[in-house]
């Protein structure tokens, strides 16, 4: 009896080692294998996460060793990733010229059985890269994905920031207004109300700890022009942002959603530099404390406004207005004081260094 | 004992027939077309933090893709996950330009402005990019109404390709 379930099993696992010699025949190499084209792009993604791609299409299969490195020199970036027993088709070029958004320029250098891939950037600062090798399907060359991830380098002179508010200038941008409502609550109360109405008594605060605070608006107007596109709208805040050089630029907003159960405060920036999270985290720490509702943390976005803005910025959603509690609230000056009062302290805190 | 034989050889039969059908499955790949094939879409979670993905089948055919993204308008057959686009929104066509994917919608996306915060308009795009990425040489997304290509829809910043979005994807 033992024997014959002995016998069984060794069927199971020649069928098992069947199965691999299978999946190794896929992936064995025969000869040279040439990188045939060269694609690049930029990607980002929602979160704001920037990366580079850089597709190679190969003559077969590639089941040799890679290794990459980053370094940083002066004013650029180099990452280089090395192939082994790969080699690049004559026709190709050796030096590609890219767009300069995320790098300047990418070099093959061909050594003894390597080629290596070498990215410049003098704008921004890259991560590791990650590499794929693949072939997606049957019909599908055989690819090296490299992902290139990159931070931005914000040019922005931090030195010169001192602790606290006193002689900080500081743009407060309350979202939407004019031909634009923004979200609007089960009860008719407009976003671009309640914004531009924190807004004022945030102000308020900031002036009189010292600070200089510019409105991208101080009343129900549109910023560029009425009826004009998002991108127009935003791009004429960022422009205003830009001409004052602040220390800091805060968007005011609302949140919605079709469901009415959404509620809560989050604050949402963009990655520039170090210093946005920070921000970010000091509003919403002290945002969320003072208005005492849901704490839906702080995310990271690819916001225009954050991300056009040189300056450390911030997106705040005070509340949800689609949320029949939280429009209540929205509407009410001691509500509206606890908020600007709430960011007023995330702001001073940021500035102390907490 | 013997039931244990019994279950042996009814396992390696499995497997054996399980290998047939497999290589009988990869002939029929190369000469005759499937009808249908799996997609990956992504919906958001009801709490707005995350996109979570809904395997479906859907047609074999060359606008897969549109109808992916028809299915992702329609809505998620599970509790806990909904389609964050308004009323009445349209996919007009789906086109690849260098491994980008261009999604033309009607009008009616411009309605996420007026009933969507950034944190709902932020999923949206998160689940058309991270159900396109899902298909063959598809590396990011970008969104057009009308046929003309958006730099901006509501507060997110759409002037270069959306690539697909790992960190809001509930494991």
């Amino acid at each position: 009896m033992y024997r014959i379930i002995v016998f069984v099993l060794m069927i199971l696992l020649v069928q098992t080692n069947f199965s691999l010699t299978h999946a190794a025949v896929h992936v064995s190499s025969g000869g040279d294998v040439f990188v045939t084209k060269v694609t690049t792009q930029s990607i980002i993604d929602v979160s704001g996460n920037a990366k580079l791609r850089v597709i190679l299409d190969l003559s077969g299969p590639y089941v040799s060793e890679y290794s990459c490195s980053t370094v940083f020199s002066g004013y650029k970036s180099v990452s280089s990733i090395k192939f082994d027993n790969l080699l690049l088709r004559a026709s190709l070029d050796r030096t590609v010229q890219l767009d300069g958004k995320i790098a300047d320029t990418m070099l093959f250098e061909e050594g003894n059985e390597t080629l290596t891939l070498r990215l410049d950037s003098s704008n921004d600062s890259f991560g590791d890269s990650t590499v794929n090798v693949m072939a997606r399907s049957r019909t599908d060359p055989w690819r090296i994905v490299v992902d290139l991830p990159v931070q931005p380098r914000s040019d922005y002179d931090y030195q010169k920031i001192a602790p606290g508010i006193n002689g900080k200038t500081i743009v407060i941008d309350p979202g939407h207004g004019g031909s634009d409502t923004g979200a609007i609550g089960p009860s008719g109360v407009r976003e671009k109300d309640v914004n531009l109405l924190i807004a004022l008594q945030l102000k308020n605060l900031l002036v009189s700890a010292g600070a200089r605070v510019v409105m991208t608006r101080d009343r129900d107007v549109d910023c560029s022009y009425p009826k004009s596109s998002d991108e127009v709208e935003l791009s004429a805040r960022v422009a205003f942002a830009k001409k004052y050089n602040p220390d800091i630029f805060i968007s005011l907003h609302n949140d919605a959603y079709y469901n009415r159960a959404s509620n809560g405060t989050a604050t949402y920036y963009f990655v520039k530099s170090e210093r946005d999270a920070l921000l970010a985290r000091a509003i919403q720490r002290c945002l969320q404390r003072s208005v005492g509702l849901t704490d839906k943390g702080i995310r990271k976005a690819n916001f225009y406004v954050l991300r056009n803005t040189k300056m450390p910025a911030a997106l705040v959603e005070v509340a949800f207005i689609s949320n029949i509690n939280e429009e209540k609230l929205l509407v009410t000056p001691i509500f509206q004081q606890k908020a600007a009062l709430g960011i007023f302290d995330g702001i001073n805190d940021y500035f102390s260094g907490r | 004992m013997k039931k244990l034989l019994v279950l042996c050889v009814i396992v390696s039969t499995l497997l054996v027939a399980g290998c047939f059908s497999d290589s009988a499955k990869n002939v029929d790949n190369r000469t005759v077309k499937p009808t249908s094939e799996q997609v990956v879409l992504y919906f958001a979670t009801k709490d707005l933090t995350k996109v979570v993905a809904e395997k479906r089948e859907i047609t074999h055919d060359n606008r897969a893709m549109q109808s992916a993204v028809d299915l992702l308008i329609a809505g998620s057959k599970r509790d806990g996950a909904q389609s964050l686009f308004p009323q009445g929104v349209k996919c007009l066509g789906v086109k690849i330009v260098n491994g980008v994917a261009i999604v033309d919608f009607n009008d009616a996306l411009k309605a996420v402005k007026s009933q969507l915060g950034s944190s709902g308009q932020m999923l949206l795009v998160a689940s058309l990019a991270n159900t396109l990425t899902e298909f063959n040489g598809v590396n990011a997304i970008r969104i057009a109404v009308n046929g003309k290509l958006l730099e901006v829809l509501g507060e997110i910043d759409l002037s270069e390709p959306i690539g697909r979005t790992d960190d809001l994807i509930e494991k």
